[in-house]
């Protein structure tokens, strides 16, 4: 390669990776506020409270352990919000976050993301369809863990027609997130 | 390459989309919704003009050799630009179609036009040519996507407040309580309504120009990139 070609393709990188930076720095805080405010907001619903209500410095802190939350008031754990990387649906992992109440009971449970079939397999997201409100109030006893399925695999759950893998995966997940909730407690 | 309707021609007798059949990945991914066509049909426009505008800029400068780096440089940082934009002030936007505007990379109307046109014309002209390329795309994304939300939900406009803010949270409609025909949305009725669409155009452009409809219209020659061209 001759010079001249060196010279000007490192002139191209120096120019794309200063126009980058700038740009990153103009909209990193913007960006960072965003995704700050949009889990919290996922992770408020999911321990079955309302968002609008929750106040930086209010009396209901929320503290962050990986992609974990627990929400305490005062020094008293209120509820935990475990994150479950997601069983595959019909396009890909649906990662959720599941509210346990201290007694095991389910508060919420929310879809963090999913790619599935618009018009089908979107129930699952609280905009389309209530359907994933059906968890609330229901734990690892209620029913048994052979429960944990969709009804028409012998479980206690409604599917929605038209799909199935994709329920199917969100029931899987908070099943799993439940066992593996009581392993963590059952540890001395 | 002339174009024989000065710069403008990419909205509808050059259209991308319709004639060129350019980018047809991204639009067929992505028009669910009049919102999500919106969405990346505001981004490709974006990127497709500034493109245009800076390979111009630079166009006596860059060595011929050196033109496709340059390209897939300028084009590669300003989708990434968009992207981290749309993270700051597009948020929940950015979360519905950020896989497929870090796509607009790949779609091939950019680097066609920028190779046919923007680097041989002055400024004005490949702004002028990009503007008018990524409009006729954008309305073809906008046509389909709408169509395709009408049919496969029956209603038109949800969601448009993720992108135009709160103001637009009303301007949506829905039609009835019917379901809508769920094809539409799959991408086979992407597929097929994009045929139609093209077959639609066609007729009438043959129309326009006096042949009888159906006629083959006469072939438009996409501009390729002459990768044997060696440097000196």
């Amino acid at each position: 390669m001759s010079r001249s070609v060196k010279k000007q393709l490192m002139l191209f990188a120096l120019a794309a990776g200063l126009g980058l930076a700038a740009v990153h720095q103009l909209t990193k805080e913007a960006a960072e506020t965003n995704r700050e405010n949009w889990s919290r907001r996922l992770v408020l619903e999911a321990a079955g409270l309302n968002p609008e209500e929750w106040t930086q410095g209010g009396d209901l802190q929320l503290l962050q352990s990986g992609h974990d939350w627990q929400l305490l008031r005062g020094a008293r754990v209120t509820a935990l919000v475990l994150y479950h990387a997601g069983e595959p649906g019909y396009n890909g992992r649906i990662p959720l976050w599941v509210g346990l109440a201290p007694d095991g009971r389910i508060l919420g449970v929310r879809v963090i993301s999913h790619r599935e079939t618009p018009g089908l397999g979107d129930r699952i997201e609280t905009d389309v369809s209530p359907w994933i409100h059906q968890f609330r109030g229901r734990s690892l006893g209620n029913p048994g863990i052979s429960g944990w399925a969709l009804k028409q695999h012998g479980g206690d759950f409604d599917g929605f027609s038209g799909a199935t893998i994709t329920p199917r995966a969100v029931v899987a997940g908070i099943g799993k997130v439940l066992q593996k909730h009581e392993r963590l407690n059952a540890e001395p | 390459m002339q174009n024989p309707e000065g710069h403008t021609g990419g909205i509808w007798r050059q259209n991308p989309a319709l004639v060129q059949l350019l980018g047809l990945c991204p639009l067929l991914a992505v028009t669910t919704s009049l919102v999500n066509a919106l969405g990346l049909a505001i981004a490709t426009l974006f990127v497709l003009t500034s493109a245009a505008g800076l390979v111009s800029l630079a166009r006596s400068w860059v060595l011929p050799h050196l033109r496709l780096p340059f390209f897939m440089l300028t084009v590669a940082s300003l989708v990434t630009a968009s992207d981290l934009m749309m993270q700051a002030w597009a948020f929940s936007m950015h979360q519905r179609i950020g896989l497929f505007v870090a796509l607009v990379v790949t779609n091939c109307t950019v680097l066609a036009r920028l190779e046919a046109s923007a680097s041989k014309r002055k400024l004005s002209a490949a702004l002028a040519d990009g503007f008018a390329m990524g409009s006729g795309f954008g309305l073809v994304l906008l046509v389909t996507g709408g169509l395709r939300e009408l049919i496969g939900r029956a209603s038109l406009g949800v969601d448009l407040h993720l992108l135009l803010g709160e103001a637009a949270r009303g301007w949506q409609l829905q039609f009835a309580d019917s379901a809508g025909l769920l094809l539409a949305i799959l991408p086979p009725g992407g597929f097929l309504l994009f045929g139609l669409l093209l077959a639609g155009q066609n007729l009438m452009r043959g129309r326009a120009s006096g042949k009888r409809p159906g006629a083959v219209p006469e072939p438009v020659r996409i501009p390729l990139i002459n990768l044997d061209q060696q440097p000196e």
